[in-house]
């Protein structure tokens, strides 16, 4: 057995209103992971992160590899898990590390934009990279990864979005 | 299914639901009222009346910015016209309007009960742990 994770969620804002507030009240984990080498190297983002889990969730700040040693260590099998990666790319890592998404697929919230990258939808930036990226989750992994900020909105899926924007992926 | 009205002096409650909208997403049945500084009471309890008008029939929470205060005045009147449909609430901020979102499809008295409960959690201070040795405790 592994620990159940109920959402898996890409967010370059990782821990913020939309998650603490709608997410947590629609998917009701006991436990948010936020994953990051970075945050999890950087006290004060881990404490603001710990601080702001919504009444009756606890959230740990931990690396990728953390993560990956925790999902198959059996005293966390009891986790209802809220995951969250600022990246895809950390999102793959997680995959290829044996993490299993395919109940639930990948929930992308917000790719923040940098130079180079192409807004998708009005919350997504792209590139050829995160295109790959995203592809590989969806060609190897066989994984639905989609688009949407709130359990309120549609789901867009991103693999279809990004063939008709013309990524490059091969 | 409840409607919401949030009712301020100023633009307040407008801004303050294109805010929540920002993390909540469009909103359905939720209105603002605002009060100008030229507005006189007569006017203000007109603006009320529209948005009225433009809701469903169905019952009506109304948040207001100040206990006390003229939209709140004004607001009460509607409330004691119709106390069963009606209720208000004052010392509306964004945690407590993203908090009623979530619960509007439930009973006028629930929301208001649950909003009551839940409103001073939403005000608190942010502390530093005592000891913080950079390790976490999970593993």
């Amino acid at each position: 057995m592994t620990m159940d994770i109920r959402l898996a969620r890409v967010d370059s804002r990782l821990l913020h209103g939309q998650v603490a507030t709608f997410w947590t009240r629609y998917v009701k984990p006991n436990r948010i992971m936020v994953v990051s080498d970075t945050v999890a190297k950087d006290n004060l983002r881990k404490t603001l992160i710990t601080q702001v889990a919504p009444p009756g969730v606890r959230a740990n700040v931990v690396s990728v590899n953390k993560m990956i040693r925790a999902y198959f260590d059996a005293r966390f099998d009891s986790f209802n898990t809220l995951l969250l990666t600022e990246n895809v790319k950390d999102m793959l890592r997680l995959a290829e590390g044996g993490v299993n998404f395919s109940k639930i697929g990948i929930n992308v919230g917000s790719i923040a934009y940098e130079d180079g990258m192409t807004m998708i939808t009005d919350a997504v930036a792209m590139n050829d990279d995160i295109a790959k990226q995203i592809q590989t989750l969806t060609n190897d992994f066989h994984l639905e990864v989609t688009a949407q900020k709130i359990p309120a909105d549609k789901k867009i899926n991103l693999v279809n979005l990004i063939k008709k924007k013309n990524f490059k992926v091969d | 299914m409840i409607s919401i009205i949030v009712a301020s002096h100023g633009e307040f409650a407008e801004a303050l639901i294109h805010t929540s909208e920002m993390i909540a997403g469009k909103q359905q049945n939720v209105a603002a009222v605002t009060l100008a500084p030229s507005d006189g009471i007569d006017a203000l309890e007109s603006k009320f009346k529209d948005v009225f008008k433009k809701l469903p029939r169905n019952d009506v929470l109304i948040l207001t910015d100040l206990w006390g205060g003229s939209p709140f005045n004004a607001a009460s009147k509607f409330v004691a016209e119709d106390p069963a449909h009606n209720a208000l609430i004052a010392g509306v901020n964004l945690p407590l309007l993203l908090e009623a979102y979530m619960i509007k499809d439930q009973s006028l008295s629930k929301v208001v009960d649950h909003l009551t409960n839940v409103a001073a959690s939403s005000i608190k201070q942010f502390e530093l742990p005592d000891q913080s040795d950079g390790e976490d405790d999970l593993l």
